[in-house]
């Protein structure tokens, strides 16, 4: 079900019409939330919520047994971590691995030997699945304290505003929430309110018109007449998959605050960093600590010295890459911004060009440029157009624009709708609070108004493919 | 701040305002069609995907079929003849669509007849993947039922680009789009531009020229259906002359070979009655003359003493 389709109308008011006399009791309270999620989920395909229940199952069996069984903890958690990568890599990478293996063969001319399998996806496996795994690894650091109610183990990994694109909420967050009635309080519900116009603004203003513009260029209908067009193609498809995400995550934390919870921050004006360092603290928050907290620091992080520093930052982006699809332009994308981190924390470019006139503005417009060529290998079908679009970028033959009119009026839209919203100015003194108010509220009425008449065609939203 | 402090105050006094904004710019829009037919685009699409088998000529293609053909001027000159426009936007001519098109006819009639509107577009990948039919068939359940429920809103909530809403308010251009319940959607746009569709002309057969193998599938299905005895015409709609330089030059379409090969496989070529007519936007026959086109094109299939019949009326 997507948070823009009208049926997730009629299932959220069903579900916060009777949330407020569900939530009072602790087994009616989770059994709500899990119901109304597994007929989230189960409405795009009922037969995947067995392969949510069942991967689930074994990481809350694996807690109870951790608990248990202290000393065999080390193999329990083995068993956890096979169980969910062995279903993620399954579902989402066999395909990938045997056309690879089967490639690999032939080049030694030898025939191929594993079917390639092309599996239907289950929508946002790859976010449950760390959701749920962060659950097991917490218990066997010691951080969390297993359940013991399967109610309140599936209401925290199925939750429905983040169960199948985020934000990838922490099991050792989510269950003390879960634990406690939250009643939402007036500023919870008004945050909420504002979160999910903006969720919805950006998603179905900026992301769904510009959608179609960066779909038909990457399907080879469009023709760049310049190196420009090819820029601001890419912007497009920046400002597309960024509205797009955080849209979503925004809905999602409205959502959760309504309910009386808290989601954790995924989006924070990731394209006014000024360093590549600082765009991935702002970038996809909740999966980049996830890998921060149980990839990059167990590999030993930074503190094993310089060069074993970089080469487990790079693992973690390629790994990262590698999240996002199984395909070859997501690990160039990963070993892309891996490359450009090294080579940031060799220079500290960012922090020597800030010193300058201007330096900021020059920082923020770099790490632009380096986001953006990222993202054509994220975006392309394949390693060679990604090298064709990259070369338009770069080959300086004409500055004509020729792109359409309607495109870049919704990238000057998403873009001045960053920086206001980045700058919003404080009230000033001679205004008075309720007149300011009263300006909010006619703000988030023209919100509402152009999400309806400057809607683009709906799509799903992107991040639901990984 | 008093009950501006209270959140369902908040709340709703932006539902009033947002629903202040929404009906005053459902207002001063432009109206999206000039005849009123009381059919919004949606249920347009759902009456046409529901038609029932009972149509002698079935009119199949994608927008120029479409916007160009109105079966109730066909049906003045074919009488007798119970006649559905099943066109859709950016069509493919599949056997899948074909067949679906077939099966609105009467099985019981003498006269069952297949036109299609052929362009060199509707036999495109590009066609194929994003075919407005599939789009409409496809369509969740939930979503057509809303749709259904909704007709009467959809209309004036339908979106519009500022540059749209402004043009309109100051009269310089405005495009009207009317849906028929017999599957005709009549276009105009005021002032007419033939050039209009010619950006989209210019690079949709960039990668994109027909492809042989959707080819040889339309030339199979035409085979098949005319085997069925399906009488199959088949007839390419006007359009400007600059976009029809890109058709000639670009698409990979080769008229006279495909007329051959249509009547190697029992169907027959109608030739379009000749013009001029007014391409309202470069690729679709504005709605003021696409009666008067559709009469003329009538006029070509009718049989003789049907003809005559009419005539003499």
């Amino acid at each position: 079900m997507l948070f823009n389709s009208r049926i997730f109308v009629v299932f959220a008011i069903a579900f916060f019409l009777f949330w407020p006399f569900a939530r009072r009791t602790l087994n009616r309270r989770w059994a709500y939330i899990v119901v109304f999620s597994f007929f989230f989920y189960g409405w795009w395909d009922w037969r995947y919520v067995f392969l949510l229940i069942g991967t689930g199952m074994v990481d809350f069996l694996a807690g109870l047994a951790m608990e248990r069984r202290p000393e065999q903890k080390r193999a329990i958690l083995m068993v956890s971590l096979a169980a969910n990568l062995g279903t993620l890599g399954f579902f989402k990478y066999s395909a990938f691995i045997a056309s690879n293996v089967n490639a690999l063969a032939a080049a030694f001319n030898v025939s191929s030997f594993l079917p390639e399998i092309a599996l239907t996806l289950p929508v946002g496996i790859s976010f449950y699945t760390f959701q749920s795994l962060s659950y097991t690894i917490d218990i066997y650091r010691g951080h969390l304290k297993p359940t013991r109610n399967p109610l309140h183990f599936f209401a925290a990994i199925s939750m429905f505003p983040h169960l199948v694109a985020g934000p990838i909420m922490r099991a050792a967050v989510l269950l003390p929430q879960l634990e406690e009635d939250r009643r939402p309080t007036r500023g919870q519900l008004w945050m909420g309110l504002q979160l999910i116009a903006h969720g919805f603004f950006k998603k179905m203003v900026i992301a769904d018109n510009l959608a179609p513009i960066v779909n038909e260029a990457w399907n080879g209908q469009f023709v760049a007449a310049s190196f420009a067009d090819w820029w601001l193609l890419v912007m497009m498809f920046g400002f597309q998959i960024y509205c797009d995400f955080s849209g979503y995550s925004d809905i999602a934390r409205g959502l959760a605050k309504w309910m009386g919870y808290e989601f954790s921050f995924n989006f924070k004006h990731p394209y006014l960093s000024t360093s590549l360092r600082e765009f991935w603290t702002r970038w996809h928050i909740s999966l980049s600590s996830w890998f921060r907290d149980y990839v990059y620091i167990p590999l030993g992080g930074a503190r094993r010295g310089e060069l074993r520093g970089h080469l487990n930052m790079w693992i973690t982006m390629l790994l990262s890459g590698l999240w996002h699809g199984a395909a070859w332009t997501f690990v160039i994308w990963g070993a892309i911004h891996a490359f450009f981190l090294s080579i940031e924390r060799i220079t500290r470019w960012p922090e020597r060009l800030r010193r300058f006139p201007f330096g900021r503005a020059a920082a923020l417009s770099f790490v632009m440029a380096q986001v953006a060529v990222a993202w054509v290998f994220f975006r392309s079908a394949s390693l060679h157009q990604a090298l064709e679009i990259v070369r338009g970028m770069f080959t300086l033959n004409a500055f004509a624009v020729t792109l359409s009119r309607t495109g870049l009026f919704f990238l000057g839209l998403g873009i001045a709708r960053e920086v206001y919203v980045w700058h919003r100015p404080e009230r000033p003194q001679w205004l008075p609070l309720r007149t300011a108010v009263m300006g909010e509220l006619a703000w988030y009425a023209c919100v509402v108004t152009a999400c309806i008449f400057l809607r683009g065609a709906g799509s799903a939203f992107i991040y639901f493919q990984f | 701040m008093g009950f501006l402090a209270r959140i369902s105050c908040r709340f709703w006094i932006i539902a009033v305002l947002a629903t202040a904004m929404v009906v005053a710019v459902a207002h001063v829009r432009p109206p999206e069609g000039q005849f009123g037919t009381g059919l919004s685009r949606e249920k347009f699409w759902l009456v046409k995907l529901r038609a029932p088998a009972t149509y002698d000529l079935v009119l199949a293609g994608d927008s120029r079929t479409l916007c160009d053909l109105d079966p109730a001027s066909m049906e003045q000159v074919l009488r007798r003849q119970r006649v559905l426009n099943f066109g859709f936007n950016v069509v493919a001519l599949t056997p899948d669509y074909l067949q679906a098109a077939a099966d609105k006819l009467d099985p019981s009639s003498a006269m069952r007849t297949l036109l299609i509107g052929i362009t060199p577009r509707a036999l495109t990948p590009v066609n194929a993947k994003l075919s407005g039919y599939d789009e409409e068939k496809n369509r969740d359940w939930d979503e057509k039922v809303f749709n259904w429920a909704m007709d009467p809103v959809n209309s004036p909530l339908r979106p519009i680009m500022p540059a749209a809403m402004l043009q309109y308010v100051l009269g310089t251009r405005v495009s009207y789009k009317d849906f028929f319940p017999n599957g005709w959607m009549s276009v105009s746009l005021r002032p007419a531009d033939s050039t209009a569709d010619l950006g989209v002309y210019r690079r949709i057969f960039v990668r994109n020229q027909i492809s042989p193998k959707m080819y040889d599938a339309f030339l199979g299905k035409v085979r098949q259906l005319a085997a069925s005895g399906i009488r199959v015409r088949v007839v390419r709609l006007p359009i400007a002359p600059g976009l029809f330089d890109q058709e000639e030059t670009k698409s990979g379409f080769d008229e006279q070979a495909l007329i051959r090969d249509l009547h190697a496989n029992g169907a027959e070529w109608v030739a379009s009655p000749p013009g001029p007519w007014v391409i309202t936007d470069g690729s679709h026959i504005d709605a003021a003359s696409a009666p008067e086109y559709s009469r003329r094109l009538a006029e070509r299939l009718a049989p003789a003493r049907i003809l005559a019949a009419t005539i003499g009326q």
